[in-house]
C-alpha cells in the first residue's frame, strides 16, 4: 500500500489529504471531532451534497491513529487551479463559495477559509473540496473575508478591468493577489463603485494602517444579519460582473477556416474511426477551441480536458457544455508553450500539467502543429517528446506549409522552417511514436495521423 | 481624516467583546475593521431588501386610506 501526503495539505491541522492506491482520502484529527459532527448531525452536509455544492465522501472504517478521529473518501475529482480558469468559471466558483457561506451560517456554522483552490470541477459545477473546512459560528467578523477577496474577488476584477490574461497573476503569490496592488491596477473610476471601493480599494488601505495593531483589540461583534448582508451584497455584485466581448481571434475560428463543410465533415469522420480504433476513457484536447471536435468522444469518453489559450473560447465551451448538461467536459485555460507552473512551497503544492495527468488516453492535437513548430519555433522532436509522456494515443493533424494558415504565419517573418514538412514531422515523431492509421482531409492540405505512444506514460494502476 | 479613523478604533477597543479564535488562516486586522464598518450600512440595505413585501404593503395601505 503506498500512501503519499498531498504536499498542499499542511496549512489546516485539523486534517491531511493523502492519497493512497491512486485514491485520495482525508484524515481527520480529533481537534475537528465537534465541528466535524456538527456538519453531518446539524444537516448541513445533507443540504450541501443534495446541492451539489460539497463533495460527497464515504467514511472509513481503517482507523489505527490515537489522535485521528474520521478517515473519510471523497469523490476524485480532476484538479484544475483558478489561474486555469475562464472569467465565468471563476465566477462561479466564487458565488459558489458565497452560497456555500449562506447556507453554513442558516445551520449555525462558517467556512473558516476561502481559499480557490478549495473549489474544484466535478461533473461541470464549482464543488467545495475541502470538507473540513467548516467551524462553529461565532459573532464575530468572517475570518475567511480576506481570502476571499485576495483569491475571487480581486482576479474577478482585474480579468474584467485589465484583462483575462492577469487571472495568471495569482501564481506569483500562492494566497491570491495582493489588495494593494490590484486598488493601484483596477481604472480610477472602480473607486465610485460602493462595492469595489469597500471590499478592494479601503480594504487593501486598512490592511497596511492596521498591520501592526493587534487582533485582540479589535473585538467587535458582528451579528448573523450582518454577515448575511455582506454575502448578499457580494453576491448581487459578483452575479452582475460581466467581461466585455472581445473579438479574439479565436471567437469566429469555425467561421474562418480552410475546410470546406465537406472536409469539415471528413475530419470529423477520421477522428470518428479513430475513436473506434482506440475507446478512449479519458481524452485532452490541446487547442480545443470551443470544443468542437471533443465533442466527439461526449458520450463515451467518461473525461475530456479541453485546453485552449484563448478566454473567450473556453468561456463559449463552458457555456455550452453547462447548457448541454455536459458534465464529463472541462474547458480550462491553458498555454502549452508555457503550462502553469509548480507552484508554493519547494515547488510542490500546485502541479504542472503533466504530474496531473492519470491514465490519459489521447491527446488531439488539431490544427495546432503550426502554431506550436512556426510561431513559436518548436521543433518536432520536442513536440513529440513531450505528447507521447503524456497519452497512450495521439490523434494529430498535420497542416502542410503550403496550406494559407501557414503562409498567414509566415507572413511577417523570415521562412526558417526547412524542415517543417511530412518527412520530418514523420520521422521525428516515429522515434516517440507508432503510426497507427494516417489519413489524407481531401480537397485541404491537412493530413490526419493516429499514433501509439512507445514512451513512459503516467499510468496509475486503477 | 486621521482624527476620523482614531475614533473609529477607539469606538471599536471601547465595544469590544472577548473572543475566542482559532483560525488557521490570519483574517488580519484590517479586515475585520472593514467588515465591522461595512455591517452597519450593508444591514441598512438587506433590511430593506429582506422586508420590501412589508414596506410596500404598508405604504400600499397608507396610501390607500388617504384617498
Amino acid at each position: 500500500m503506498i500512501s503519499q501526503t498531498e504536499n498542499s495539505s499542511f496549512r489546516d491541522r485539523d486534517a491531511l489529504v493523502y492519497i493512497e492506491n491512486n485514491k485520495v482520502y482525508r484524515k481527520i484529527f480529533s481537534s475537528y471531532k465537534e465541528n466535524y459532527d456538527n456538519l453531518i448531525n446539524s444537516g448541513l452536509y445533507e443540504k450541501l451534497t443534495k446541492e451539489n455544492l460539497l463533495i460527497k465522501h464515504i467514511e472509513q472504517n481503517n482507523i489505527q491513529e490515537n489522535n485521528v478521529y474520521k478517515i473519510i473518501e471523497p469523490e476524485k475529482v480532476f484538479i484544475s487551479y483558478p489561474y486555469e480558469w475562464c472569467f465565468t468559471q471563476y465566477k462561479e466558483a466564487a458565488l459558489t463559495t458565497l452560497k456555500i457561506q449562506q447556507a453554513a451560517l442558516e445551520f449555525n456554522m462558517s467556512l473558516k477559509d476561502a481559499s480557490a483552490f478549495n473549489i474544484q470541477f466535478f461533473k461541470g459545477k464549482p464543488v467545495l473540496i475541502d470538507t473540513t473546512s467548516f467551524e462553529k459560528f461565532e459573532e464575530k467578523p468572517w475570518v475567511a473575508y480576506k481570502q476571499f477577496c485576495k483569491h475571487f474577488l480581486a482576479p474577478l476584477l482585474i480579468m474584467k478591468y485589465v484583462g483575462p490574461k492577469c487571472s495568471k497573476f495569482f501564481t506569483a503569490d500562492i494566497d491570491g493577489l495582493d489588495l494593494e496592488v490590484v486598488s493601484k491596477m483596477l481604472p480610477c473610476h472602480t473607486k465610485f463603485n460602493p462595492q469595489i471601493f469597500t471590499h478592494i480599494h479601503l480594504h487593501s488601505k486598512f490592511l497596511k494602517q492596521y498591520s501592526s495593531t493587534k487582533k485582540k483589540s479589535i473585538n467587535q461583534k458582528m451579528t448573523k444579519f450582518q454577515h448575511f448582508a455582506i454575502l448578499d451584497g457580494l453576491i448581487s455584485f459578483i452575479k452582475n460582473l460581466k467581461l466585455k466581448e472581445n473579438e479574439s481571434e479565436w471567437k469566429d475560428y469555425y467561421n474562418n477556416t480552410n475546410y470546406t463543410e465537406n472536409s469539415f465533415k471528413e475530419k470529423a469522420n477520421i477522428i470518428e474511426e479513430y475513436k473506434k480504433i482506440i475507446n478512449p476513457e479519458k481524452v485532452w484536447d490541446f487547442g480545443a477551441n470551443t470544443g468542437y471536435f471533443s465533442r466527439i468522444f461526449k458520450d463515451t469518453s467518461n473525461e475530456i480536458v479541453c485546453f485552449d489559450i484563448d478566454y473567450n473560447a473556453v468561456d463559449a465551451n463552458y457555456k455550452k457544455a453547462n447548457e448541454e448538461n455536459e458534465t464529463n467536459i472541462l474547458p480550462l485555460v491553458f498555454d502549452l508553450v508555457n503550462p502553469s507552473p509548480n507552484i508554493g512551497w519547494a515547488n510542490n503544492e500546485r502541479k504542472t500539467i503533466t504530474e496531473r495527468a492519470e491514465n490519459v488516453d489521447v491527446i488531439l492535437a488539431l490544427a495546432l502543429i503550426h502554431h506550436l513548430a512556426i510561431s513559436n519555433n518548436l521543433p518536432f522532436n520536442k513536440i513529440a517528446q513531450y505528447f507521447s509522456g503524456i497519452s497512450k494515443y495521439l490523434i494529430i493533424e498535420f497542416v502542410k506549409k503550403e496550406d494559407s494558415k501557414v503562409q498567414e504565419l509566415l507572413n511577417s517573418r523570415d521562412d526558417i522552417f526547412g524542415d517543417y514538412d511530412i518527412e520530418n514531422f514523420e520521422k521525428e515523431f516515429m522515434k516517440y511514436y507508432t503510426l497507427i492509421k494516417k489519413d489524407e482531409i481531401k480537397n485541404t492540405k491537412r493530413i490526419m495521423y493516429l499514433f501509439k505512444s512507445k514512451g513512459n506514460i503516467r499510468e496509475i494502476s486503477k | 481624516m486621521k482624527k476620523f479613523k482614531l475614533i473609529i478604533v477607539l469606538s471599536l477597543i471601547i465595544f469590544s467583546v472577548p473572543q475566542t479564535a482559532h483560525a488557521y488562516i490570519d483574517p488580519s486586522t484590517g479586515s475585520m475593521v472593514i467588515q465591522i464598518l461595512l455591517a452597519a450600512f450593508a444591514a441598512i440595505g438587506y433590511t430593506i431588501k429582506v422586508y420590501w413585501g412589508k414596506i410596500k404593503a404598508f405604504f400600499g395601505k397608507t396610501f390607500k386610506r388617504t384617498k
